[in-house]
């Protein structure tokens, strides 16, 4: 112990000169770390375990234990064979990968390509620009002037409805040009003296160096079309094309709670909801496709979001 | 003298200004909106001549087991009929129209009608190519703004009576069916002209003039479902013929361990207190006293109902703990397993729970106590869901819309019925021993799930596959309520002018409520709200809703 204590003065200093967050911690403070850790463990780790156990379970077990259960005594896979055979889970499941895919990179595409021309100091149009971009931030169009618009470009029950209104996000624009402007001018000029025009620059220089936030974003959005549902029930009439999100909320609260007068909407749904089994395992769908993508993209969170944020 | 740099160039002060002086015009927008449509109609009945209600002409079927009563007891079948009578002779289309239904939901979308022999054989039995537009029920009301905003309209839309604006809607946009329903009329559409009074009248006249057909529902309210086997025998022999002590007494003796006797989900259920108020002699919703129209939670006997509530919760602890937050989900699951002895429910709830429970206990109805107040009262709801409103267009695509209607409201005991209540018989059930089964298909293929049933409905029945003591037990119930069962006076009445002071007010009680019972505030805060009520504006909804029920019910 004395040996300890030598090598820690000597490390950091006397004791007595040490700050006091220098200090080798009390057990107790230790144990009460351990205790606060596990409890926060605890408060995200258990939902998360009771969704799926309980999507694991027979819907009897499921009633006979008020509602959840914690650990099924008999699993069975029973709930994801039945809304994965080929019915409305699987069609919407397709349809929500189909969204995210195709508008992650059209959102992509214009975030990029726009960011790129804000960023460039010598675009003419820049300031004007960025202006109307902002002011769309500032002041976002609503429910009904958004259909409207949506109505008018005749994209009502097109796919592309879930899309186009959404593609391009301002909070994102301006993490991704603040990123393009964060690269070293040097790298501009050496480009243009070798002859290279804005494209070149963009796909060859640019590009390359923007690998991280370029990840980060297009995980924000992927996220996003992902978890979209209003807009779907929106300007999609027909039902069949209804991405996961917008079938998970009918399964899931079977519109109770949600929204108008909920005693009405409580009096017509005297039928048990979809078993409590049907409800987590849709919402384990739903969730395990978007929890797979994080870990591959989070060694960029911090680099893509910190670095596109700053202005150096 | 110096020059700034920056000006005649974009400039932070210069964008906020600019963006402000937009925000300001797209917020006057709707306003500038307004003045160039002042040709807008009202919906108010007050100073119209309006048309008189459907007639109504019952469709004669099969004899039920357990008989109706107009006023609020619905027919009892304790098996399926053997004999089925037809009430549409022609199909209502001749199979090359298609129709566009929207319409709300509280199922995940079906299968088309390609891959759904339920939706395939209803779509050949109309005659038209039925196009649903599902809207889950959470988003009604922002997708029918939508509508509203848009100008589009299917050619059947689905509405409910508390969404804003709604009956102005229906009476500037909506087909005027007054010459094809009012009085007489209706005889041509012989399933409408047996919808029941209480259903149009609930659903309302707009501008004096007809424009929807109800989709009806039972008129009995909420009531509380009981587990029978237990609660007789906590309650001795006074189970279901009980004063107010008595019945206390009983929750008290079901709480215990870890079961409680009473549970009340979240929601709109608000501690059961509106059922509560009616067993105190409370108006339903308003009430006409001295000539004058009053407002149920302006009266002593509601006060005292809150005050009961306050003490089942505070002083009896019989409530389940965490009744105020608990999902209805989980409140059902926590009656089915036996947590919870006594429920809160509805008559969907009860099938539903008999269903749930099977043979585990006997789901029974609790009568309500005596001795309370003023005097035992039953409120009925208004005995409809919603109702639809009709595109318009010519006579003759009027008239198609009213039969595939008709089609739907065809009672039980009629092929109509059990096509769209049952679907095919083979696919979605079997006729076992002369009564009912329902197969595995019929629970994806349905007119729940295909949600046709919330387009127009039939009067209610009473019938459960394989449960006739469930049926006595339902119609028993309604029987001994119907007695003293009043109607809610404001049903079907048009609030327009006074719109912005009832949308603001309507949660006042519902916090109140929630507030003093849980015992967060006192009495006085209900009082506080009372007061609230009457100088904000609450006494413009009162006066307004008072001249609507003169002019519809003339007074």
């Amino acid at each position: 112990m004395s040996n300890r204590n030598t090598l820690l003065d000597k490390a950091l200093g006397p004791r007595e000169h040490r700050p006091s967050w220098m200090e080798k911690p009390h057990p107790l403070t230790q144990a009460g770390k351990a205790v606060a850790l596990v409890v926060i463990c605890a408060l995200i780790l258990v939902p998360i375990l009771v969704v799926v156990s309980t999507s694991l379970a027979s819907p009897a077990e499921v009633t006979a234990n008020g509602g959840w259960v914690l650990f099924p005594t008999e699993p069975t896979l029973q709930a994801y064979q039945d809304i994965l055979s080929g019915g409305t889970i699987t069609r919407s499941l397709a349809v929500s990968v189909g969204i995210t895919v195709v508008g992650t990179a059209v959102s992509l595409f214009g975030t990029i390509t726009l960011a790129y021309a804000l960023s460039r100091e010598h675009f003419s149009l820049r300031k004007p620009l960025l202006l109307m971009v902002l002011f769309t931030f500032l002041f976002p169009p609503g429910m009904l002037p958004g259909y409207l618009v949506v109505k008018g470009l005749g994209l009502l029950d097109s796919y592309w409805a879930l899309i186009l209104p959404v593609a391009i996000n301002v909070f994102n624009l301006v993490i991704m040009r603040g990123f393009f402007q964060g690269l070293p001018q040097e790298l501009y000029d050496a480009a243009r003296i070798d002859g290279a025009g804005e494209l070149t620059v963009l796909l060859r220089i640019v590009l390359p160096l923007s690998k991280a936030v370029i990840a980060v974003i297009g995980l924000f959005y992927a996220v996003g079309y992902w978890n979209s549902f209003f807009s779907a029930i929106l300007y999609l009439n027909d039902s069949s094309k209804w991405p996961l999100q917008a079938v998970l909320q009918t399964v899931v609260t079977k519109g109770a709670n949600l929204g108008g007068n909920t005693t009405d909407a409580l009096s017509d749904s005297g039928a048990v909801a979809a078993p409590q089994t049907y409800q987590m395992a849709t919402v384990v769908v739903a969730v395990i496709p978007i929890l797979i993508i994080y870990p591959f993209i989070q060694k960029y969170f911090t680099k893509g979001v910190l670095t596109g944020a700053i202005k150096s | 003298m110096t020059v700034n740099p920056r000006a005649g160039g974009p400039s932070r002060r210069r964008f906020l200004r600019t963006s402000l002086g937009a925000g300001a015009a797209l917020a006057a927008a709707p306003a500038l909106v307004g003045c160039a449509t002042s040709q807008v109609r009202s919906a108010r009945n007050a100073g119209t001549d309006p048309v008189p209600w459907p007639e109504y002409v019952p469709v004669e079927g099969p004899r039920p087991d357990l008989p109706p009563d107009p006023r609020g007891v619905d027919a009892g079948f304790l098996r399926y009929p053997d004999h089925l009578v037809s009430s549409v002779p022609e199909r209502p289309g001749s199979g090359r129209e298609t129709l566009t239904a929207m319409v709300e939901t509280y199922e995940a979308p079906p299968r088309g009608p390609g891959a759904n022999r339920y939706w395939a054989a209803l779509n050949e039995a109309l005659g038209v190519d039925l196009k649903l537009q599902l809207v889950p029920s959470g988003n009604l009301q922002a997708k029918i703004a939508t509508m509203m905003a848009s100008g589009d309209m299917p050619d059947l839309l689905m509405v409910r009576n508390w969404i804003p604006r709604v009956a102005d809607y229906a009476a500037n946009v909506a087909a005027d069916l007054s010459e094809h329903l009012a009085g007489p009329a209706v005889r041509a559409y012989p399933n409408l002209a047996n919808l029941p009074t209480y259903a149009w009248r609930d659903m309302g006249l707009m501008g004096g003039r007809i424009m929807g057909v109800p989709i009806t529902r039972p008129r009995t309210g909420s009531a509380i479902l009981s587990h029978r086997e237990e609660l007789v025998e906590l309650a001795g022999g006074t189970y279901n013929d009980w004063t107010a002590e008595e019945f206390v007494d009983t929750l008290k003796r079901a709480t215990g361990g870890k079961k409680y006797g009473f549970g009340v989900a979240s929601g709109g259920w608000l501690f059961g207190v509106p059922l509560l108020a009616s067993w105190h002699g409370a108006p339903n919703l308003y009430g006409l006293r001295d000539g004058e129209f009053v407002k149920a939670e302006l009266t002593e006997e509601y006060r005292a109902a809150v005050e009961f509530a306050r003490r089942l919760h505070q002083t009896e602890k019989v409530y389940y703990p965490g009744t105020a937050t608990m999902p209805t989900e989980t409140m059902k699951s926590l009656f089915f397993n036996g947590t919870v002895r006594a429920q809160l429910d509805n008559l969907p709830g009860y099938q539903a729970a008999n269903i749930a429970v099977g043979d585990a206990f006997t789901v029974d109805l609790l009568r309500p106590p005596t001795g309370l107040g003023a005097g035992l009262t039953s409120h009925f709801s208004g005995g409809t869901y919603g109702y639809t409103l009709l595109k318009p267009g010519p006579p003759e695509r009027i008239r198609l819309l009213l039969r595939v209607l008709n089609y739907l409201a065809a009672p039980f005991g009629t092929t109509e019925y059990e096509r769209t209540y049952y679907g095919v018989e083979g696919e979605h059930f079997e006729r076992v021993d002369g009564d009912l089964e329902l197969t595995e298909l019929a629970k994806t293929e349905n007119p729940s799930t295909v949600p046709v049933k919330y387009i127009t409905a039939p009067p209610p029945v009473h019938f459960y596959p394989g449960n006739p003591d469930a049926v006595r037990r339902v119609h028993a119930f309604q029987t001994a309520d119907v007695e003293t069962g009043i109607p809610p006076l404001t049903s079907g009445l048009v609030v327009r002018d006074a719109l912005r002071p009832y949308t603001r007010m309507r949660k006042l009680f519902e916090d109140a409520v929630i507030s003093v019972v849980q015992g967060h505030s006192s009495m006085k805060h209900w009082d506080d709200a009372v007061r609230t009520w009457r100088t904000q504006g609450g006494d413009r909804v009162d006066a307004e809703l008072a001249e609507e029920y003169a002019a519809v019910n003339e007074v």
